[in-house]
């Protein structure tokens, strides 16, 4: 029994229904921000230390993400948080009427670094909405390129955007007692990056003179490459299509993409050598750290990577094969895992709008989903996107992010779930390279060119807190890495086979009514796209990301989003600053860049004037670095 | 010669029609222009900074044009020769964190390819000074209807008003001078403390204060 706020049970069967006699299953407590807007106000007065710090826009994350925080600057406290999404996106309203082809094209647009992935989440949507199963090999190629995408995108954040805040030159100005401790502190795994001390790896993390931030812009250039080999074009991929791909690929094309992959092998250590270090330092230098962006581990992934042998696209069967995939699907709440079906995570999904610039919708077309288990009217098949811009109100509205929820509970999405998920369900298939433990992920990484191969293993974690997102996400390059590999030795011996369809034809019916939902995942985690095909047309299209899960503004039953309460629970242990003006809230930019917020995901094309009018040209971020 | 002309930044052109395709356009037309190597560069810096380091040929001269801010009057469209200046590895850091947090903008795609080295002595901005920056009323396909009907009214989705198409000529032309002209040692400087600076990381305000 999965579900413990939805009144939703199972039958002997295993069949989902609404418990008897509940009223009305899917009302809620809207509390009021008022209240505690008047104390945070009372406390303002008693105590000249607390200060609104306010982080506009927060930089080295990709969108328009901004943070307000109240802190309290004597006892090193946050007091309060709100998370604000500054632009509204609108591919919902965008794609709303049109040929349901054009979907995977458009909605890719969503995000220039997650390029691709919005690309197959819309082919995966479509797929079960209009029953089209790829080619074996299809679905090996997506794989690929999913790879692709995450070894550029983890990469990128481990390094580059959130990185920095771990280098010497922002260490040395923010706490100096720690850099003092650093620049002699022996490095515990030198063997794998070639660092004697841990001042010497942040000194290497600096911002554009740093070799490891250097190498980590050299890195994700070879995971573009390695993407356009097989993909064409990178970002927005023109050959990903319902029913697979449209490359036509030799082995040559296959030898080259491994040739990309080779430096992955040692670079794969190194991630996990200087993260391991550097965040075991951390911890033994100032056990506050601890609390740095720490929350309940609770979060969902829809798993990713999809079995050739497995996947046949439907909903009736997504238990199944999403239990099959080579990241495990589920929930997990308070660290423990309550299920790894992807129905399940797809009935106890609801979107709330109480705190977002967004207008109730009315008609709730679905009551149940395709086999008959109950959906909330805040369910995405239900949902309408309706912008209704206004001035920013902390009581009230203050973000374009929506809320979502699983079963009423606010979750993290990331790279990390898909590690900490796959190491705790203990379902990945059989593979040479990786293996679930039920408490670890053990990684099989081969010899690479300077390097000997390495038995790694991540480890469920006993604190769950902004250097272990990080830290997992180190893992997560090795991950990917080696579920990579696994899909490039399958691909091989389909080529060898001679099964190179890369393609099932479809056609779109021009009557009747289908519905779909691809279950994916960005680098950052948790992607879901939604759709609602009626009479050859998208009568609806509902886009769900990993920013705006992680994002999100408060529930309507005043639940914290995560940006929020782990910046609340974060300690300031900042040190170097004698007022408000010296302040410069790196743990708590910590905390939210442990995120590895991309809001473009969340946010995009702009209104004006009218809630109605909506750009119709369709650019991507600009982030794509 | 190999002249590569970049059009830097969607968000200033858009505001009642996008200006960018206009001028791409119009770049792309003339028989002058052939010899140029036009270019899209509504990218990440990084990105664009990669593509130019894996090129074999590297250009001999670049002409970025885009919208800035320099205080002029609006409309003022200037030709400018980028005479560089010290580069502060943190305050170009600063220009990349704001290019990921996806701003598009002529001076940090300048600062940082300089940082990078990919740029030849001979790189030129044209610089159009915009009567704003707000990005236009542009429709929904599913609209239509209802503005044709007259239930709602936009001003997007129309031609380019003559005012803009003035504007993108006199780009067209600029660019032509900056691209072409040899006389382009005596172009005004643009110097490192002429740029418009990049966002602030963190802002701070008493509790109560209005918002910045």
């Amino acid at each position: 029994m999965c579900f413990k706020n939805l009144p939703i049970e199972f039958d002997a069967e295993g069949k989902a229904h609404l418990i008897p006699g509940v009223v009305d299953p899917y009302s809620y407590t809207t509390v009021s921000l008022e209240e505690r807007d008047l104390k945070l106000k009372e406390i303002a007065r008693k105590n000249g230390q607390t200060r609104d710090i306010d982080f506009d826009p927060v930089t080295r994350v990709a969108g328009a993400l901004a943070f307000h925080s109240t802190v309290d600057l004597q006892q090193k406290r946050v007091l309060d948080t709100r998370s604000m999404a500054t632009l509204f996106r609108g591919y919902e309203v965008i794609l709303r009427g049109r040929d349901p082809r054009d979907a995977a094209f458009i909605s890719s647009r969503a995000c220039g670094v997650c390029g691709g992935v919005h690309s197959t989440c819309s082919a995966l949507s479509l797929e079960m909405a209009l029953g089209i199963r790829p080619p074996p090999m299809g679905i090996l190629v997506r794989n690929l390129l999913l790879s692709c995408e995450y070894l550029y995108d983890n990469p990128l954040h481990l390094f580059v955007l959130a990185g920095p805040d771990f280098s010497e030159v922002l260490v040395r100005d923010t706490n100096p007692e720690v850099w003092a401790a650093a620049a002699t502190a022996p490095a515990k795994y030198a063997q794998l990056h070639g660092y004697a001390t841990i001042g010497a790896i942040m000194a290497d993390l600096n911002p554009l003179t740093g070799k490891l931030y250097l190498e980590a812009l050299e890195m994700t250039r070879i995971a573009r490459e390695a993407y356009v080999l097989l993909g064409g074009k990178y970002p927005h991929p023109e050959t990903i299509i319902p029913g697979g791909v449209t490359t036509t690929l030799t082995a040559t094309t296959f030898s080259e993409f491994y040739i990309k992959l080779s430096p992955f092998f040692d670079y794969a250590k190194k991630c996990i050598g200087i993260w391991d270090d550097v965040y075991d330092f951390m911890y033994a230098v100032n056990p506050d750290y601890r609390h740095c962006g720490e929350l309940p581990a609770t979060m969902v992934d829809f798993g990713q990577w999809d079995h050739e042998e497995h996947y046949d696209g439907t909903y009736a069967n997504a238990n199944e094969w999403g239990e099959k995939r080579w990241s495990t699907p589920g929930a997990v709440v308070d660290g423990q895992l309550v299920t790894t079906k992807l129905r399940d995570l797809n009935v106890g999904f609801e979107e709330f709008i109480e705190h977002s610039y967004y207008q109730q919708w009315e008609e709730q077309p679905f009551k149940t989903d395709p086999m008959g288990a109950p959906l909330s009217p805040n369910h995405p098949w239900n949902k309408s996107t309706i912008p209704r811009p206004g001035a920013q109100n902390w009581k009230e509205r203050y973000s374009w992010s929506t809320t979502p929820t699983w079963d009423r509970h606010t979750f993290e999405a990331g790279a990390y779930a898909r590690v900490y998920i796959s190491a705790l369900a203990k379902k990945l298939p059989a593979s040479d390279y990786f293996e679930s433990t039920g408490h670890s992920l053990k990684l099989n990484i081969p010899k690479g060119a300077g390097l000997p191969m390495l038995n790694a293993e991540w480890r469920i974690p006993p604190v769950w807190n902004a250097f272990e997102r990080n830290r997992a996400r180190a893992y997560a390059v090795a991950f990917n890495l080696m579920v990579t590999v696994e899909n490039w030795v399958r691909a091989m011996d389909l080529q060898k086979r001679g099964e190179t369809r890369v393609h099932t034809p479809f056609e779109v019916p021009k009557t009747g009514r289908y519905i779909g939902v691809g279950f994916w995942g960005a680098g950052r985690g948790f992607l879901g796209h939604w759709c609602v095909i009626e009479n050859g047309l998208l009568a609806n299209y509902q886009i769900c990301t990993p920013s705006t899960v992680n994002a999100c503004p408060k529930a309507p039953w005043g639940e914290a989003g995560p940006y929020e309460q782990a910046v609340l629970n974060t300690v300031l242990v900042e040190s170097n600053y004698q007022d408000a003006s010296g302040f410069k809230g790196i743990d708590i930019l910590r905390a939210i860049r442990s995120f590895d917020p991309c809001m473009p995901c969340t946010t995009h094309v702009m209104v004006e004037g009218s809630d109605r009018v909506i750009t119709r040209e369709v650019t991507t971020c600009a982030c794509g670095l | 010669m190999h002249t590569v002309v970049g059009i830097v930044g969607y968000y200033p052109f858009l505001r009642g029609y996008p200006l960018g395709p206009a001028l791409m356009e119009g770049l792309r037309t003339p028989a002058w222009a052939a010899a140029l190597d036009v270019r899209e560069m509504n990218w990440g810096p990084i990105a664009i900074v990669q593509e130019l380091q894996s090129q074999p040929r590297k250009p001999d001269r670049v002409v970025l044009v885009g919208a800035v801010d320099r205080g002029l009057p609006a409309d003022r469209i200037s030709c400018r020769r980028w005479a560089g200046g010290a580069l502060d590895p943190l305050a170009v850091q600063r220009r990349v964190f704001e290019a990921v947090t996806g701003v598009i903008h002529l001076d940090n795609l300048v600062v940082i390819g300089a940082h990078f080295g990919v740029w030849p002595p001979a790189l030129l901005t044209v610089e159009w000074q915009s009567a704003d920056s707000d990005v236009g009323d542009l429709v929904l396909g599913e609209i239509e209807g209802a503005r044709l009907s007259g239930s709602i009214g936009v001003v997007g989705d129309r031609p380019l008003t003559a005012a803009n198409r003035r504007v993108v000529e006199q780009l067209v032309e600029a660019v032509r001078h900056a691209a072409l002209d040899d006389a382009w040692p005596a172009a005004q400087p643009l110097t490192v403390d002429q740029l418009t600076p990049a966002a602030p990381v963190c802002q701070h305000r008493f509790f109560d204060e209005p918002m910045p």
